[in-house]
């Protein structure tokens, strides 16, 4: 939130001080967040459409039919059909953050300004400071943490088949 | 657009829909495209302009930002040299204004002195020849050089290093020190690779080089620095009337007392006798006898004066007193002690060249004799002109405009190349690299996954499971024992070593399987029947009808592979096995930002190629996942 507050003021250039957005404990998770988000979004289109191109267009003619609005037609057609893909990303986006982004966040902050997360932890341990037993036990126990995921995500997979569109 | 239907298309909330969305979309495109940009503007940055954060470099468009830039690059970012030889007081290379009028008549006849060749080879340095600021950027003129010196080795460094007596670890660390043409203690460069380098510079166009000036080394070095850059100091303490530093000049020899004041003189005399740099000094031949006198004081027997001189002199009337510095060794730091100025520890007397037998022969006055020949003493107001170096240069710099844009615009690109491509084997690594890896994840995650999919063991869930958990742990448990083990087998710096590690994919096998699961079973059925064998009916049938899936595993496993940097280093740590990646980590790290962003650049576009390229193929192949 104090990203947003202080957006404005920069964007409308008042002040005429940089605002120095990954050093202030307040903004500097969510400016690092951002951009990450925002890079990993392209990749992410391009699956969401091939989804969207599989999806019927009976389903809305029949949604048009029994008089659905365009938020119907999102909410109970489009949502539905691609749930399995929802649900298996966001396993793996949860997954994967705690992994990709720390090669990330190291470039960005360095850890500093409250952004030292997990995986930097392990990595400056490990490559930083060269205890790479402490490092090794903390990487496993991170990925013991993130097992349930895993296997949660595993077991939906199983559930569904993959298919490509031509 | 089926969501929204045919029908009340024309209604004005779909129209603010559209457009709504279609306004989203833009945006989203500007916040995409704009950070492309400012890398790409970041790749064409030099010192100068490294803070700048515009998404079109200002050189490109504006002539103040290039003449900066320019400027710069002439006087091999060497702040003082550009002071010095312009006599001028900027700060800093940003600060730094193009003349308002040029003098062309003075111009041309610099332009017309220059090419007389009145000067020797030590009193000028080559531009464009290092970039210590900007760092990692190899500027024109060291390009050049540098290709000359490649093709006359025979690209080989250690035969350079030999004949030249240089200690180059390789091409890429090739560098030339601007010669420091003012300064008593100049850089040096070995006497072999000077005259290589000096041999190069005479070749260079006139406009490329700057000329040291001892006057401006004067005033900004020597009397600005004691006396403070504001002339009131300077007349307060000298006694003295000067409007401006303009009005300050370094004389040819010692102030005429009855001109100047006693503090003029001390000032003169200590930056002759210690600061200058000896080439600039001539000594009176009526200083031979005090000279004398100094080695008698100096060596007291002329045997040991022989010795050490390599000489067979009776006595020291013979030793010979050079008018000009000595080329080197012991005469010419005797030379210079008695221009200092020598005191006998045993006996307390001073020995020193008296001031009035000094004189200058710098740049300077040898343009102003130039002058003086050409026009007639009586004309030249003499002793005020300097060598218009700023006017001279800003002339040609108005006529190159275009091709300077250029050079700037791919120098930082071009430095890259030079680096990574023209030397070792980086390329012909991570192509051997890529190559292999594709085909490797060609061979075996299909092999594995049709296996699961056709067989069905009845652990398949628990085959898959165990793959797949290998994921879920971070790179880093996996990295320490895959070297260790990979040291175990004598396997380190070898394509072996690259390629082992990521050889089957457990993500990939899980994909396949549920690819191959959902091909019919029919076909399998129908294929038997017909006779196919086992392999057969894998290369025929599988892998033919899922390409498209193939072609998406091929890519993730280029994409892999050429972005491996953390384990290309660890388990290659020998330079021949390098492959583009580690080149790039070690650029970036001796470099300065606009490198770095050439670099990243240009590592980009072999991935932007591939997908650029297979654009149809990865749209294929995305598989979506659908319930049974």
């Amino acid at each position: 939130m104090a990203v947003l507050g202080h957006l404005p003021s920069r964007l409308l250039a008042t002040s005429p001080e940089a605002y120095h957005w990954l050093s202030d404990p307040d903004t500097a998770m969510l400016s690092c967040v951002i951009p990450m988000v925002w890079a990993g979004m392209g990749p992410g289109c391009l699956i969401y459409l091939a989804a969207l191109k599989g999806i019927p267009d009976d389903f809305y003619e029949a949604a048009d039919v029994d008089g659905a609005t365009f938020c119907d037609k999102i909410l109970f057609v489009v949502f539905p059909m691609l749930k399995p893909l929802v649900m298996i990303n966001f396993a793996g986006a949860f997954i994967g953050s705690f992994y990709a982004a720390t090669g990330n966040i190291l470039v960005m902050t360095g850890g500093s300004a409250n952004t030292e997360v997990a995986g930097l932890h392990i990595w400056y341990k490990a490559f930083t400071f060269l205890k790479f037993g402490p490092a090794t036990a903390a990487a496993w126990m991170l990925g013991v943490i993130l097992i349930g995921f895993t296997v949660q995500q595993l077991k939906m997979l199983s559930r569904v088949e993959f298919r490509s569109n031509r | 657009m089926p969501i929204l239907s045919q029908i009340g298309r024309r209604h004005w909330k779909t129209r603010l829909l559209i457009g709504l969305i279609y306004t989203l979309l833009a945006a989203g495109a500007v916040t995409m495209v704009y950070p492309f940009l400012l890398m790409i503007a970041g790749s064409s940055k030099s010192a100068v302009d490294a803070a700048d954060q515009q998404a079109l470099p200002a050189f490109l468009v504006d002539e103040r930002a290039l003449y900066r830039k320019h400027i710069e690059g002439l006087f091999n970012e060497s702040l003082n040299q550009m002071r010095w030889a312009y006599d001028s007081d900027a700060a800093m290379f940003q600060s730094v204004e193009p003349p308002n009028a040029v003098d062309a008549g003075l111009v041309t006849e610099w332009d017309a002195f220059l090419k007389s060749g009145g000067l020797p080879d030590y009193s000028f340095e080559v531009g464009y020849l290092a970039a210590p600021q900007s760092r990692g950027s190899i500027p024109s003129a060291l390009r050049t050089f540098k290709k000359e010196m490649e093709q006359a080795f025979g690209n080989n460094i250690a035969r350079l290093n030999q004949a030249l007596g240089t200690t180059f670890a390789g091409w890429n660390s090739f560098f030339v020190l601007p010669r420091n043409g003012l300064e008593r203690r100049g850089n040096s460069r070995g006497p072999a690779f000077d005259k290589a380098v000096s041999d190069f510079a005479s070749r260079q166009p006139l406009e490329n080089r700057y000329y040291f000036s001892a006057e401006g080394y004067y005033k900004a070095a020597f009397l600005k620095n004691q006396y403070t850059r504001d002339i009131a100091v300077f007349n307060r303490v000298h006694g003295t009337s000067y409007r401006s530093w303009v009005d300050i000049h370094l004389t040819r020899t010692c102030p005429d007392p009855s001109r100047m004041t006693e503090l003029e003189r001390d000032d003169w005399e200590r930056f002759v006798r210690g600061i200058l740099s000896l080439v600039w000094i001539r000594a009176d031949p009526a200083g031979a006898s005090g000279y004398r006198d100094f080695l008698r004081a100096k060596y007291g027997d002329v045997a040991i004066y022989n010795l050490r001189y390599g000489t067979a002199f009776t006595n020291f009337d013979k030793a010979p007193f050079p008018v000009q510095p000595p080329a080197g060794g012991v005469a010419l730091s005797d030379w210079e002690s008695y221009l200092q100025g020598w005191r006998n520890s045993a006996t307390g007397v001073m020995f020193m060249l008296p001031a009035d037998l000094i004189s200058l022969d710098t740049v300077d006055f040898r343009f102003r004799d130039w002058l003086q020949r050409k026009y007639g003493s009586s004309k030249i107001a003499g002793l005020s002109i300097l060598p218009p170096q700023q006017d001279f240069h800003y002339r040609a710099f108005l006529s190159r405009q275009g091709a300077l844009r250029r050079e700037f615009a791919i120098r930082n690109i071009r430095s890259v190349i030079d680096y990574v491509a023209l030397h070792g084997r980086a390329v012909l690594n991570t192509a051997i690299y890529c190559g292999l890896s594709v085909l490797c994840a060609l061979i075996f995650n299909p092999l594995a996954a049709y296996a699961l999919s056709r067989y069905r063991p009845r652990s398949t869930y628990k085959i898959l499971l165990f793959m797949m958990i290998t994921m879920a742990f971070p790179p880093m448990v996996t990295q320490i024992p895959v070297f260790l083990m990979l040291r175990q087998f004598n396997l380190l710096n070898s394509f072996a070593a690259l390629i082992l590690p990521g050889l089957a994919n457990g993500y990939t096998i899980f994909l396949l399987k549920g690819f191959f699961d959902s091909l019919p079973r029919e076909l399998y059925e129908c294929a038997q029947l017909d006779g196919a064998g086992e392999f057969r009916i894998f290369w025929q049938l599988t892998l033919r009808l899922s390409t498209p899936i193939l072609a998406v595993t091929a890519l993730g496993a280029f994409t892999a592979a050429y972005t491996n940097f953390m384990m290309a280093l660890l388990l290659c740590q020998d330079e021949r096995m390098w492959t583009i990646m580690p080149w790039l980590y070690q650029l970036q790290s001796t470099s300065g930002q606009g490198v770095v962003f050439a670099s990243l650049l240009l590592a980009s576009v072999p991935t932007l190629l591939v997908f650029v390229f297979c654009q149809k193929v990865i749209m294929k192949g995305i598989v979506v996942p659908v319930e049974k």
